[in-house]
C-alpha cells in the first residue's frame, strides 16, 4: 500500500512536470511562417508570428507595463571553410501598452512611429504578428553566385521592462518569451 | 610513526580553507553583482540567472559542508573523541553570536523595506488618480455620445443620397459636425467618399472588429489617436437603408477633442498609468529586495556557521593532537611529535609536550641500552658462574634465594635454579640435609656479618660432604635497604680425605722405614741373646734374662703390630664396590664375638627390609669389628654385660640412609675426648693403638657415610652412630654410573 502511494506520488510529480512543461510551451512566440522576396532592389520579408502571452506578462500589461517585442532578422552568407558571414541585421520593434483611459491597446512601431489603438488584445497581437514587405537589405548586397541564409526570431525585450521587474523577468520562465530561430535559404 | 602524520591533514585543511575562502569571495561578488543588477540590469542583467544559480549552488555547497561538519561532530561526540565537546560548544557559541544579530538585522531590514516601499504609495493619491481617470472617462464619454449623435444625424441625412452625390455634400456635413474627417464607406470597408481637414492622403479606415460590429447592426464610438492629437473620437454608424436594392453603407467621423482636454486627459492617463505601474512593481520590488536580502542572510549565516566549524576544529585540533599524543605515550609510542599550531599558549603547551616526548624517548632508549648492557653483563656473569666449579648462592636481605649457579646443583645434589625466589626456610624444610649450610648463611646475614668463612659438613643423599663456604654482603647500587649476600662454597671432602691419606701414607712409610725395619733385628738379637746366654747363666740370672728378653721380644712384637696397624690405616686398599646386606654382615661379626666371650650379651635390633649398602663388605666388617672390639673392651673393664646393636632405615625428605647404633653401657666418653675421639692416637683405653675409631671413621667416610659418638642420655655408656647412604631399588639401575659420586 505504501509502495502504491509512492508510485502515485511519483506519477503525480511526473504529470505535474509534464503539464508544467506543456504550459510553458503553450505560452511563447512562434514564427508560423516567414519568407523573403526581392522587390524593387530590396529584400522584403513577410512573416506571420503567433504571440501567446503568459499570465504574468498579461498581468503586467494590464497594470500599465509597456512591452516591447523585437523581431530580429539576420542574413548570413554561406562560406565553405569558415563560419558564415553576417551581412545584415535588422530589428523590427513594436511596443505594446494598454491605455487606461480608453482601455485600448496601443501598438507602436518603434521604427516608423506609427501607432494603432485596438480595442482587443488579439487585434494588437495580430498587428504585431503580421509583417509585410519589411525591407531588410538592398539587393546589391547580395552576390548572385553565393548562397545566403536568413534567420528570424522574435522576443520580448526584458531589458526594456521597468527596473524592479527585470530581475524577476530575467530568471522567470514565464517572462522568457522568445521564439526559435526561423531559417530559410535565399537563392 | 605518527609523529609527522599531521602534515597531510594540515594540507587538506589548508585546501579546504582555500576553497572556502574562494567560495566566500565568489559568492560575495555574485551577491554584489546581483544587487547591482537589481538596480541596474544593464551591467549584470544578462548574468542574473547564472548568478542566481551560482548563489544557489554556493549556498548548497555551504549547506553540504555544514552538514558534513555537523555529522562529523556528532560522530565525534558519540565516540567521545577528545576536543569534540569543545568544538560543539565553540560552534554553538559562534552560531548563536553570529546568527542572532543577523536575524535581528534581517527582521528590521524587512520591516524597513516593506514600510519604506509602502510609504511611496498613498491611498489618497491612488484614489485621486482613479477619480481623475474616471472623470476624464466621463468627460470623454459625453463628447463621444455627442459625436455619435451628430454622426447618426448626418447618416440619416445622407441616407437618401446616392454614392455619386455624396462626395458633393460630404465637406458640408463634416463642417457641420466639426469632425476632422468624415468618411462614407461600404459595408466591407471600401471608401465611397471622404472629407478631411488634415493632410492625410488615405482616410482612416475602421478595423475589422468595428466593421463586424456594424454588420451586426450596432454603431461604434470610441477613442483613438491620430497624428495630430492623442485622443480623437471615432464614431462609425450604419447609414439607414430605405430601399431593398440599396447597398448598406457606413459613415465614420473622426472628431478631434479640444487641445486642452486632450492635454489634460493625456496627463491623467500618464499619471494614472505611472502610478498603476509603480503599484504593480511595488510587489516585484519587494520580492527582489527580499530575495537578495534573504540570499545575503543565508550566505552570512551559512558562512558564519562554516567558519565557526572551521575555527572550532582548528581550535580543538591541538587539544585533540595532545590527547592523541598522550594516548600514544600511554601505549608506549614515544616518537609522537605534534605539529605546533601557533605561538600562543597552546603552541607553548604543544612544544613542551614535544620536548617531553623527546626526553622520554631518549630516556627510554638509554634505559633500553642499559638493560641490554645489564642483560649482557648478566649473561656474562651467568656464563662465568655456570662454569665455576664453586657453588655460588645469592640471598637477599629477606632470606630469599635470588641466584644460584650450576655448580650449586651439582655440589648440593638438588636443583636450586627452580627454587629461585623461595625463602631459605622453605628450602630447608624440603631438603633437611642442607640445614647446616642454610643455617650458617642465615646466621651470618641476620647478624650482619659481612665477611665470613666457615667449613660446613653436610650429610645428604650423596653422603658426607665438607663444604668450605665464604660469604660476603653486597649493597645494591642506589638501594641502601637492599643488601644481598653472596655465598661461595667448594666441596673439599675429597681434598681433606686426600690430605689425610697423604699424611698417613707418609707416616706409614716412615714407620715402615724408620721403625719397623729395625724391629726385626732387635727381636732377632734378643732371641739370639736369650738362646746364646741363657744356658750359661745361673738359675738366678736365668729368670732375669728370660724375663727381660721376653719383654723385648713382646714389645717388639707389639710395636710390629702397631706399625702394621698404622700401615693398614694409612694405606688406601683396593676396595671392591658391591651391594651387600648390612644386617647379615653385622650378624656374622656378632656371631664371631659371641664365641669369644659368652658373658657378654649382644642384643640385636635389626630392621627388616633394610636397604642394601654399596661398598666394600670386608672393610665394612672391619668397622664393626673395631666398634665391637672397643665395646667389648669397655664392657670388660666395667664388668657390664649388655651390648645393643640396632639398624634402621631412615628416609627424610629425599634422603635415604641406613643408621647403625652400637650402644654399650660402659663408662662413656669424657667431654674432652668426645670431639676428637675419632682422631688417631685418641683412646680411653690404657692399651691400644688409638687407631680403632680412626679407622672406623676413615672407612665410613670412604663409603660416603658419617659416624659420631655420643654418651647415653639416660644411662652410662656411649653409643656409636653410623649413617651410610642406602641404595634403594630405584637406584639399582643407576648405581654403576653414579657410584663414584655416591661414595665420594
Amino acid at each position: 500500500m505504501k509502495l502504491n502511494n509512492n508510485y502515485f506520488c511519483l506519477f503525480s510529480l511526473f504529470l505535474y512536470l509534464l503539464l508544467s512543461t506543456a504550459s510553458i510551451y503553450a505560452e511563447g512566440i512562434t514564427i508560423e511562417h516567414a519568407s523573403g522576396r526581392f522587390k524593387e532592389s530590396f529584400y522584403l520579408i513577410d512573416a506571420n508570428i503567433k504571440y501567446e502571452l503568459s499570465d504574468n506578462v498579461l498581468e503586467a500589461l494590464s497594470h500599465g507595463i509597456t512591452l516591447r517585442f523585437d523581431m530580429t532578422i539576420e542574413i548570413e552568407r554561406e562560406r565553405k571553410w569558415i563560419w558564415d558571414k553576417k551581412i545584415a541585421t535588422a530589428i523590427l520593434s513594436y511596443q505594446l501598452q494598454l491605455l487606461p483611459l480608453s482601455n485600448n491597446y496601443l501598438v507602436t512601431n518603434m521604427i516608423t512611429g506609427e501607432r494603432k489603438q485596438l480595442q482587443e488584445l488579439n487585434e494588437a497581437m495580430q498587428i504585431l504578428g503580421t509583417i509585410n514587405n519589411f525591407p531588410v537589405v538592398s539587393e546589391t548586397d547580395f552576390d548572385p553566385d553565393r548562397i545566403y541564409k536568413c534567420f528570424m526570431m522574435s522576443e520580448l525585450r526584458i531589458r526594456t521592462l521597468p527596473l524592479p521587474l527585470q530581475p524577476l523577468a530575467l530568471i522567470s520562465p514565464k517572462w522568457k518569451l522568445t521564439s526559435q530561430w526561423y531559417e530559410w535559404t535565399i537563392r | 610513526m605518527n609523529g609527522q602524520l599531521d602534515k597531510p591533514e594540515l594540507g587538506d585543511r589548508n585546501v579546504i580553507l582555500l576553497l572556502g575562502i574562494l567560495l566566500f569571495v565568489f559568492m560575495l561578488a555574485s551577491l554584489v553583482m546581483m544587487s547591482d543588477a537589481l538596480q541596474n540590469p544593464d551591467r549584470f542583467g544578462d548574468y542574473m540567472s547564472g548568478l542566481l544559480i551560482f548563489n544557489a549552488l554556493g549556498l548548497l555547497s555551504l549547506v553540504i559542508l555544514i552538514a558534513a561538519n555537523l555529522k562529523n561532530l556528532v560522530n565525534q561526540l558519540k565516540h567521545k573523541i577528545p576536543g569534540a565537546r569543545m568544538t560543539f560548544k565553540t560552534v554553538s557559541m559562534f552560531a548563536i553570536l553570529s546568527t542572532i544579530p543577523v536575524l535581528i538585522l534581517y527582521y528590521f531590514s524587512l520591516n524597513f523595506l516593506y514600510s519604506g516601499i509602502d510609504s511611496w504609495f498613498n491611498p489618497n493619491v491612488e484614489q485621486a488618480l482613479s477619480d481623475s481617470l474616471e472623470l476624464s472617462k466621463i468627460s470623454l464619454n459625453e463628447r463621444m455620445r455627442e459625436a455619435l449623435k451628430k454622426t447618426e444625424q448626418v447618416a440619416t441625412e445622407i441616407s437618401h443620397l446616392s454614392d455619386d452625390i455624396i462626395p458633393v455634400y460630404v465637406d458640408e456635413f463634416r463642417d457641420r459636425i466639426g469632425a476632422d474627417e468624415l468618411t462614407v464607406l461600404s459595408r466591407t470597408g471600401n471608401f465611397i467618399a471622404s472629407s478631411s481637414n488634415v493632410n492625410d492622403l488615405v482616410p482612416y479606415r475602421p478595423n475589422e472588429t468595428i466593421l463586424f460590429q456594424l454588420q451586426q447592426g450596432a454603431n461604434f464610438v470610441g477613442l483613438t489617436s491620430s497624428a495630430t492629437s492623442e485622443f480623437s473620437i471615432q464614431a462609425v454608424v450604419n447609414i439607414p437603408v430605405f430601399t431593398i436594392n440599396s447597398e448598406p453603407r457606413l459613415l465614420q467621423a473622426l472628431v478631434t477633442i479640444s487641445e486642452r482636454i486632450n492635454t489634460l486627459a493625456s496627463n491623467v492617463q500618464f499619471a494614472y498609468g505611472e502610478y498603476q505601474e509603480l503599484s504593480y512593481l511595488r510587489e516585484q520590488l519587494k520580492l527582489g529586495f527580499v530575495s537578495i536580502l534573504t540570499l545575503v542572510l543565508l550566505f552570512s549565516i551559512f558562512s558564519a556557521l562554516w567558519a565557526s566549524f572551521y575555527s572550532a576544529t582548528r581550535l580543538a585540533a591541538p587539544i585533540r593532537n595532545l590527547a592523541d599524543g598522550t594516548k600514544s605515550i600511554a601505549e608506549g609510542d614515544y616518537s609522537k611529535q605534534l605539529p605546533v599550531p601557533s605561538n600562543d599558549e597552546l603552541g607553548f603547551l604543544v612544544t613542551s609536550f614535544n620536548e617531553m616526548t623527546k626526553k622520554i624517548s631518549s630516556a627510554r632508549d638509554n634505559a633500553k641500552d642499559s638493560q641490554v648492557e645489564a642483560e649482557t653483563q648478566k649473561a656474562y656473569l651467568e656464563a662465568v658462574l655456570a662454569r665455576l666449579s664453586s657453588g655460588v648462592l645469592v640471598v637477599d636481605n629477606t632470606g630469599n634465594l635470588r641466584t644460584s649457579n650450576l655448580s650449586c646443583n651439582q655440589i648440593l645434589g638438588i636443583d636450586l635454579a627452580n627454587m629461585t625466589g623461595q625463602q631459605l626456610n622453605e628450602i630447608q624444610n624440603n631438603f633437611k640435609h642442607l640445614e647446616p649450610l642454610l643455617h650458617a648463611i642465615e646466621y651470618h646475614y641476620k647478624n650482619n656479618i659481612n665477611e665470613w668463612r666457615e667449613q660446613i659438613t653436610l650429610f645428604g643423599k650423596s653422603g658426607r660432604q665438607i663444604l668450605m663456604c665464604s660469604g660476603t654482603t653486597l649493597s645494591l647500587i642506589g638501594i641502601e635497604t637492599s643488601r644481598v649476600h653472596v655465598i661461595v662454597f667448594d666441596e673439599i671432602t675429597a681434598l681433606i680425605q686426600g690430605q689425610k691419606d697423604a699424611a698417613w701414607s707418609e707416616m706409614a712409610r716412615r714407620l715402615a722405614h724408620e721403625i719397623k725395619n729395625p724391629l726385626t733385628p732387635i727381636q732377632l738379637a734378643a732371641e739370639r741373646l736369650r738362646l746364646k746366654y741363657i744356658k750359661t747363666m745361673k738359675p738366678s740370672q736365668f729368670e732375669d734374662m728370660d724375663k727381660l728378653t721376653n719383654t723385648i721380644i713382646q714389645q717388639v712384637e707389639t710395636m710390629k703390630d702397631m706399625v702394621n696397624t698404622f700401615s693398614e690405616y694409612a694405606q688406601t686398599p683396593k676396595t671392591t664396590q658391591k651391594l651387600f646386606e648390612l644386617n647379615k654382615l653385622i650378624e656374622e661379626v656378632v656371631d664371631l664375638y659371641n664365641t669369644l666371650d659368652t658373658n657378654i650379651t649382644v642384643k640385636l635390633d635389626l630392621a627388616e627390609n633394610l636397604p642394601q649398602i654399596k661398598g666394600d663388605p670386608d672393610r665394612t666388617r672391619r668397622v664393626f669389628n673395631n666398634l665391637l672390639n672397643n665395646a667389648f673392651e669397655a664392657i670388660t673393664q666395667d664388668m657390664h654385660t649388655l651390648l645393643e646393636i640396632k639398624t634402621e632405615y631412615i628416609a627424610d625428605r629425599g634422603l635415604d640412609f641406613v643408621e647403625i647404633r652400637v650402644k654399650d653401657y660402659g663408662s662413656g666418653i669424657s667431654s674432652e675426648l668426645i670431639d676428637n675421639i675419632f682422631e688417631p692416637y685418641v683412646s680411653t683405653k690404657p692399651k691400644g693403638t688409638g687407631l680403632g675409631l680412626a679407622i672406623v671413621k676413615k672407612i665410613i667416610e670412604e663409603h660416603g657415610g658419617i659416624v659420631w659418638l655420643e654418651n647415653n642420655l639416660n644411662s652410662t655408656g656411649a653409643c656409636a652412630i653410623i649413617r651410610l647412604p642406602a641404595v634403594m631399588q630405584s637406584d639399582y639401575n643407576n648405581v654403576n654410573t653414579t657410584s663414584n659420586r655416591v661414595l665420594i
